[in-house]
């Protein structure tokens, strides 16, 4: 569904991703884990149009998807949560849902919204509450559930275990799991690797801006090199 | 990189619109006037008034008065004893700023101009002045009130209004005179001033002529004409102080507010009393606020009506321009006759000569006041003074003192004020 | 950027910029609890009115006089209406843009001359011409943002500043060469002083404000209740985040700035009959408008209408207590006093 093809991105002139090359099918997680700076993030931000990519090529559902806009691929099923979660602070969660629902029709809307809060329950217990006055944790489930909102075909998440502790990290994972069993891709790019590659279906990690190795998630996860770099063990 | 020259275009085009008015990058020092009278076929006078901004009405009539000035002096021949030389008005837009009005002066003089009129608002005035002084270029101002102009010693420049001393020693004057005459002598008198160095000038001067002439004098109200929408409040508390006149300063669009207000409020006063209003003896005026403006005096310089002359060039700016004249204009039509009549008797555009000249001038005006027009030794038109103004009837006559009346003053004014 | 219509005790979300080297910082928020924040707005309100007994107890004081007290604060109340219609627009611009927009007195001077030509020309009731000005500037405040101020989004701002005040000098100077600098009027019909306790008020003023209230709460139900208004506070609160729910950004800027502009055609007919129109009469409301934005908290919208109250009451009571200084003092104290002790404004959020 999610192709990248030799991509080379960067900003001002600084190439970060080399010639990356990367998958992801309908109906699978794929983790993409690497230490920081890299090039994790960057692609992420190149798929969803935010940076400009030098060449190769990018391709979702068939289609182009270099250098369109953002908005656009939201309306073609690809939705971001991004590491910042960018959430709409003084709105409402339930305004935030809706919103995330806005390339939506009306009763799509409605059954949506019912669908995210049986996954994320504290966002209904909360629905008439500022967003920015969640915790962090409720915060990202707010973040994925506005994401699920526009019923996308692949969801990619930036980072989502950043200022979670480890239970709720968890809880968010198992969250994803279920998107995924719903039929959702996901691409979850991710700093705890450890996690990531358990669930994971397939994996890459990335160093320096290109792809070192790749195969399914678990098998990477008992991968010494893997655990000695990133595990930590 | 998104059409970064919209951003040029949208800064160029009101910048070349204002240019329109003849604005110029500020000019370097001049070195003096000397033979700038041009090539001896021509004589150029520099026209200095406010012809876009906040003061436009006013300003570009006064502008149209000067070239009308010029018209006239060159259709009967120009300047006899320099061989029939014509007159030239070169226009420089002031915008009501001093720093334009100074460079604007600086690039006239440059261009040639033998002499200057002007401008309107005092602070350019001001700074005029100290150009022309420095250029030694005879400046004749046409409007501008501020007392401190003239007491500075400057020898190039005279003026032909009343100074602000005399506007508003005489506006209490005549309304101590008037309201005897009619039997009802004003008591105590409220004063609603603009807070600038006008309306405080005019304020102080009033009180100190009031006091002497038996009245007191309060509440006294400034306001912001800047800024200020409505003035119910101010009114209100006239009426309860319970004075029995109010005099008011200002300009023309805080006194169509005031008049609006009185309607409202209803004070119950004799009179509504403007001194060098810039509202109430506009011709503008009545129209604007209908029966609110009914019985409204001002003590100001005025376009004398009776003055078969004055009627002509009345006329004359009706066909012209296709609106009624203001004083103002009128003002500035005499202060290029001065300068023409001054070329004619020195017969020559020396400037030294010129403002000679100009000093001794002796010369009928088309303004109401004490006699010819005649410069004492700081420049002040020694004959200048302000008649008195009401609105009867819907339009603005002269009505005190009697040898300029049109018709009756009407006092008290109305039941209503 | 704000939530043009939510006063906020709780701090804000941080957004920060992503970084590709650090992770962000923790998002854990203290949060107050919901009771706590009710407690604070009341304390806020509670302030407020004290205040504001204060200050009439001091204009009675130094006046002695209840019916010219009474008569400035329904003046200065009147007259607030106005400012607060008028300050929308443009805190609503500043929320969501982050565009100053210095030719919004010039907008509003546009809608007045359109009511001198209903008036002059097809002798209609001046609040008639709302029907014409209120599309019109909509238009207008569309096609400006679309092709001139879009080229600006996301440049340094004195490209904006630059734009918009190049704009207004167009306008005026373009008003001044169609119309000539000649006062014009556009007046209400039956115009009487009604009286309310003691104090009076024309209808005209009075119709004013009443309509500004109106609009003002209408302004209010599209941003709270409707989905587009619920898409320009998004917008507001966050442009990326806005943009990876697929709402077009661009399509909210050109709304946003013509619904602001909309609200200075408005309030140019509500006021028309109230004052002498020349070109530069727009000016005068561009400077309170913007002194009231930076009041109320820039960006909220509730806060224009409250800081346009506060300023008109400032005015009127202000030449109570200081009969020989000008208002504009009042104003400033009250300016520089609430800027000092909540520089973010009144219903501002922190920075």
């Amino acid at each position: 569904m999610l192709v990248l093809d030799g991509l080379c991105a960067g900003y001002h002139g600084l190439q970060i991703l080399h010639e990356l090359d990367l998958r992801v099918e309908a109906g699978e997680i794929v983790a993409l884990v690497g230490a920081n700076g890299a090039g994790k993030t960057t692609a992420l931000r190149a798929i969803s149009g935010v940076v400009s990519s030098s060449s190769g090529s990018i391709s979702f559902d068939g289609q182009r998807a270099d250098g369109v806009r953002t908005a656009e691929l939201v309306r073609r099923g690809l939705v971001q949560v991004p590491e910042e979660r960018a959430l709409f602070g003084p709105l409402t969660v339930e305004e935030n849902l809706r919103m995330g629902g806005w390339t939506q029709k009306g009763p799509d809307v409605s059954t949506s919204l019912t669908e995210v809060f049986e996954l994320f329950p504290i966002l209904e217990e909360r629905r008439r509450q500022a967003a920015e006055t969640l915790s962090g944790g409720q915060q990202q489930m707010l973040a994925i559930g506005r994401a699920l909102m526009a019923r996308p075909k692949l969801l990619m998440l930036d980072e989502p275990s950043t200022g979670l502790s480890p239970k709720l990290t968890w809880s968010v994972l198992e969250a994803v799991r279920t998107i995924r069993d719903r039929g959702v891709a996901v691409l979850l790019v991710e700093q705890n690797a450890a996690q990531a590659l358990r669930m994971a279906d397939r994996a890459y990690v990335l160093e320096s801006g290109s792809c070192v190795l790749s195969g399914p998630g678990p098998e990477l996860a008992e991968d010494d090199r893997v655990r000695s770099a990133y595990l930590g063990l | 990189m998104r059409k970064p020259w919209i951003a040029a275009v949208a800064v160029a085009m009101p910048l070349t619109l204002a240019a329109c008015g003849g604005s110029a990058p500020p000019g370097t020092e001049g070195t003096g006037g000397g033979e700038a009278g041009g090539s001896g076929d021509t004589i150029t006078i520099g026209s200095l008034h406010p012809l876009s901004g906040a003061f436009a009405a006013d300003g570009q009539q006064m502008d149209n008065g000067a070239q009308l000035a010029v018209d006239a002096v060159n259709e009967a021949g120009g300047i006899e004893c320099l061989d029939g030389a014509q007159l030239e008005l070169a226009s420089g837009d002031t915008q009501g700023a001093p720093e334009v009005g100074q460079s604007e002066a600086q690039r006239l003089i440059q261009e040639g101009a033998v002499a200057l009129v002007g401008t309107y608002n005092s602070a350019v005035s001001q700074n005029v002045a100290a150009v022309a002084e420095r250029n030694q270029v005879p400046f004749v101002i046409d409007v501008s009130s501020a007392d401190e102009i003239l007491q500075q010693g400057y020898q190039y420049t005279f003026r032909l209004q009343p100074s602000a001393a005399v506007l508003a020693q005489r506006g209490a004057q005549y309304l101590a005179e008037v309201s005897e005459q009619a039997g009802d002598p004003a008591q105590q008198v409220a004063i609603l001033h603009e807070q600038g160095p006008f309306g405080t000038a005019i304020a102080q001067g009033f009180t100190a002529e009031a006091e002497s002439q038996g009245m007191t004098i309060g509440p006294v109200i400034s306001y912001d004409p800047a800024s200020v929408s409505d003035f119910t409040t101010q009114i209100t508390a006239v009426r309860e102080a319970g004075a029995d006149v109010m005099m008011v300063a200002g300009y023309y669009r805080d006194g169509v507010l005031v008049a609006n207000a009185v309607d409202t409020v209803q004070p119950g006063l004799d009179a509504v009393w403007g001194v060098a209003n810039g509202a109430f003896d506009t011709p503008q005026f009545p129209g604007e606020v209908g029966d609110a403006g009914e019985g409204f005096f001002d003590a100001n310089y005025r376009l004398d009506m009776t003055n078969e002359d004055t009627q002509a060039l009345a006329e004359l700016y009706r066909e012209t321009h296709g609106d009624d004249i203001r004083t103002a204009a009128v003002l500035s039509y005499d202060a290029v006759q001065v300068i023409a009549d001054a070329l004619g008797r020195a017969c020559s555009t020396d400037p030294t000569e010129l403002r000679d000249a100009i000093s001794e001038t002796e010369l009928d005006s088309l303004i109401a006041q004490d006699g010819p027009i005649a410069f004492d030794e700081t420049g002040e038109n020694e004959n200048a003074a302000p008649i008195l103004m009401q609105v009867v009837d819907g339009t603005v006559q002269q009505v005190f003192p009697s040898e300029y009346a049109e018709t009756e003053p009407v006092y008290p004014a109305s039941p209503n004020s | 950027m704000t939530d043009p219509t939510r006063e906020h005790g709780a701090p804000p979300l941080d957004r920060g910029t992503v970084s590709t080297e650090e992770p962000p910082q923790t998002t854990q928020l203290t949060t107050p609890a919901p009771g706590g924040r009710r407690r604070a707005v009341a304390v806020r309100v509670a302030a407020v009115v004290a205040i504001a007994v204060v200050a009439l107890g001091l204009a009675y004081w130094r006046t002695g006089n209840e019916v010219v007290v009474t008569q400035a604060v329904l003046t200065g109340l009147m007259i607030g209406g106005v400012y607060g219609l008028v300050a929308m627009g443009l805190t609503l611009i500043f929320g969501v843009l982050d565009i100053v927009n210095f030719a919004h007195g010039a907008f509003l001077a546009v809608a007045l001359y359109i009511t001198v030509e209903m008036v002059g020309r097809f002798g209609a009731h001046p609040y008639l011409a709302l029907l014409v000005s209120v599309p019109l500037m909509f238009l207008l405040g569309a096609a400006v943002q679309r092709f001139i101020l879009s080229g600006a989004m996301g440049k340094p701002l004195e490209n904006q500043l630059l734009i918009t005040l190049g704009l207004a000098l167009l306008i005026d100077n373009g008003l001044l060469l169609f119309y000539g600098p000649n006062p014009q009027s556009a007046r209400l019909p039956n115009d009487t002083g009604i009286n309310v306790f003691g104090a009076v008020v024309t209808v005209g003023r009075l119709l004013a404000f009443a309509v500004a209230l109106v609009l003002a709460g209408l302004l209010y139900l599209l941003l709270q209740r409707t989905r587009l208004g619920t898409a320009i506070r998004a917008v507001a609160a966050n442009d990326s985040g806005a943009q990876m729910v697929g709402i077009d950004t661009r399509r909210i800027y050109m709304a946003t700035f013509a619904i602001g502009t909309a609200c200075a055609g408005a309030a140019g007919v509500l006021v028309a009959p109230l004052v002498t129109i020349e070109p530069t009469t727009g000016e005068l409301f561009n400077i309170v408008a913007f002194v009231v934005v930076v009041l109320g908290g820039m960006g909220n919208v509730v806060g224009a209408l409250v800081g346009g109250l506060l300023i008109g009451l400032t005015e009127q009571l202000g030449a109570l207590y200081l009969p020989g200084q000008s208002p504009l003092l009042s104003v400033f104290i009250v300016f520089v006093l609430v800027l000092f002790l909540r520089p973010q404004g009144l219903f501002g959020r922190a920075a």
